[in-house]
């Protein structure tokens, strides 16, 4: 992942959407709100698809066949959580292929249909009598639907110091940062899903000295991962959690509880990669109203990816569930589908 | 045989190039790339045959090696190898390392704006810049990952 410095300070990770990173040129800080100004007519759309991973660009190509008007708007980069996928092998089609070579096959396939405005965010989003209207850092859109295809964002490891040396060894992307560390370095993976087994297979692959660190005495990554984890012969700290995160520039070391005996260990690390699971990005659902699940994800009803809303679809990991890039892309085309069934059934 | 610097860049992207960016250059772009033999000798070969590659696109890139520690290098304060600058008479951007990777897009962007004087920021963004007056001395530091 890139790190931007400016006259010397760090002023972020990351591609930044431009108004913030103008912000950060002219205060020499991490901007966390940037200012929006936007004069222009607004555009009309008959769908405007919020989120470009696998799910709002499938929607993207699926509701342009059928003959919508539609665009995705994407905060960051196309791709979501696949694009920081080191490694896919169960997408059909694909034995083997990363994530960033799969999200650009599907990106140039989806910008065929539609536009894919990247670094566009949503800042208000609310039901008018005959539209919905979301204004972004760029435009203001009046749109007939919408598909929330926000996704999900790594969870914060809660400990102290995860913050503070965030880009200074401490990563949420081990294919974004991993080469760093890829001479010999000494990291830790915390997590014991599928992202934090594929993250430290990925890091002891490149040549990193890896470590992973679960809270449990079981992992809950699938069987082909534990054993491909197993025969690489990476050491799994059991029932382990990382207490606090130490250093002065970079992390040069992580206090660790043994949570069956409450004993504490130091242990020199070079660098910390964190996999603790996801939390679901609602914050425009919300906004528009949308009915969340009892975990926080949206509503939806799976065989039509209709929202408690009319005319608001969701589709992908924002919808909770498994969270597989097959899913996504099946959810992001039903989710274009019943828009242009319902889009048609109201123009009647 | 092909030449090396006529591997780097497969023929259909080479034309996709032309078609895309290089046919829309205006004003020539001074590109000059400066190595020093025994410093990252392999990121100082594909350096120079992706340069070399590029130039060949277009007569309005005009290209330039040099070594570090001959006079140029001084002039324009280069110590590190490979290192790529682009139109260093009018603007302050270089790479350090060789512009491979996602850095080849970056890279083509660098010239296509050096070339037309255009940027691609929003007229909000330009304002708010305008009334910047210190000099910011920006760097990025990307993996090749």
């Amino acid at each position: 992942m890139p790190q931007t410095t400016i006259n010397g300070t760090f002023t972020g990770a990351g591609l930044q959407p431009e108004p913030w990173f103008i912000e950060s040129i002219l205060t020499l800080k991490e901007p966390t709100t940037a200012s929006t100004q936007f004069t222009g007519e607004p555009i009309k759309k008959d769908l405007v698809i919020i989120g470009g991973g696998p799910a709002g660009l499938t929607a993207a190509i699926y509701a342009t066949r059928a003959g919508l008007d539609c665009i995705v708007i994407e905060k960051m980069n196309p791709g979501g959580q696949v694009a920081i996928t080191p490694v896919v092998e169960n997408y059909p089609g694909f034995m083997r292929i990363g994530g960033k070579s799969l999200v650009d096959l599907i990106t140039q396939q989806a910008v065929q249909y539609a536009e894919v405005h990247v670094g566009e965010y949503v800042t208000e989003a609310k039901k008018e009598p005959d539209r919905y209207y979301l204004k972004t850092n760029h435009a203001i859109y009046r749109t007939r639907g919408i598909v929330i295809a926000t996704g999900v964002e790594p969870r914060a490891l809660e400990a102290p110091g995860a913050q503070k040396f965030y880009g200074r060894g401490v990563s949420y992307c081990a294919t974004c940062d991993g080469y760093f560390f890829k001479d010999g370095k000494r990291v830790i993976v915390v997590g014991g899903g599928n992202t934090a087994v594929t993250d430290a297979l990925y890091l002891h692959n490149i040549g990193a000295k890896v470590t992973l660190v679960h809270w449990k005495d079981v992992l809950r990554a699938e069987d082909r991962l534990k054993e491909s984890l197993k025969q690489s012969g990476i050491p799994v700290l059991w029932n382990s959690e990382v207490r606090e995160i130490h250093g002065d520039k970079q992390v040069h070391s992580v206090k660790i509880e043994d949570k069956k005996t409450g004993q504490m260990t130091g242990m020199p690390v070079d660098g910390v990669f964190i996999a603790v699971g996801y939390v679901p990005s609602v914050e425009i659902a919300k906004q528009l109203g949308a009915e969340l699940n009892a975990e926080g994800y949206v509503k939806v009803d799976l065989t039509t990816m209709r929202t408690s809303l009319p005319l608001v679809y969701a589709a992908g990991d924002i919808t909770g569930g498994m969270k597989q890039i097959v899913v996504a892309v099946a959810q992001g085309s039903m989710a274009a589908m019943t828009a242009f069934e319902d889009l048609q059934e109201k123009a009647k | 045989m092909a030449e090396r610097s006529d591997e780097m860049i497969p023929d259909d992207v080479k034309q996709s190039l032309r078609d895309t960016f290089f046919n829309t250059l205006e004003s020539d772009v001074a590109i000059e790339v400066y190595t020093m033999a025994g410093m990252n000798d392999q990121y100082n070969e594909a350096t120079s045959a992706l340069i070399r590659s590029l130039a060949g696109l277009s007569d309005k890139i005009k290209v330039s090696f040099h070594t570090i520690g001959d006079a140029q290098s001084v002039k324009r304060n280069v110590t590190r190898s490979p290192s790529v600058l682009i139109a260093p008479d009018k603007y302050g951007m270089r790479y350090t390392g060789s512009p491979l990777g996602e850095e080849g897009r970056s890279l083509i962007v660098g010239m296509l704006m050096a070339s037309t004087g255009k940027s691609a920021l929003t007229e909000p963004s330009l304002k708010r810049l305008a009334t910047l007056q210190e000099k910011r001395h920006i760097q990025v530091y990307i993996s090749p990952t």
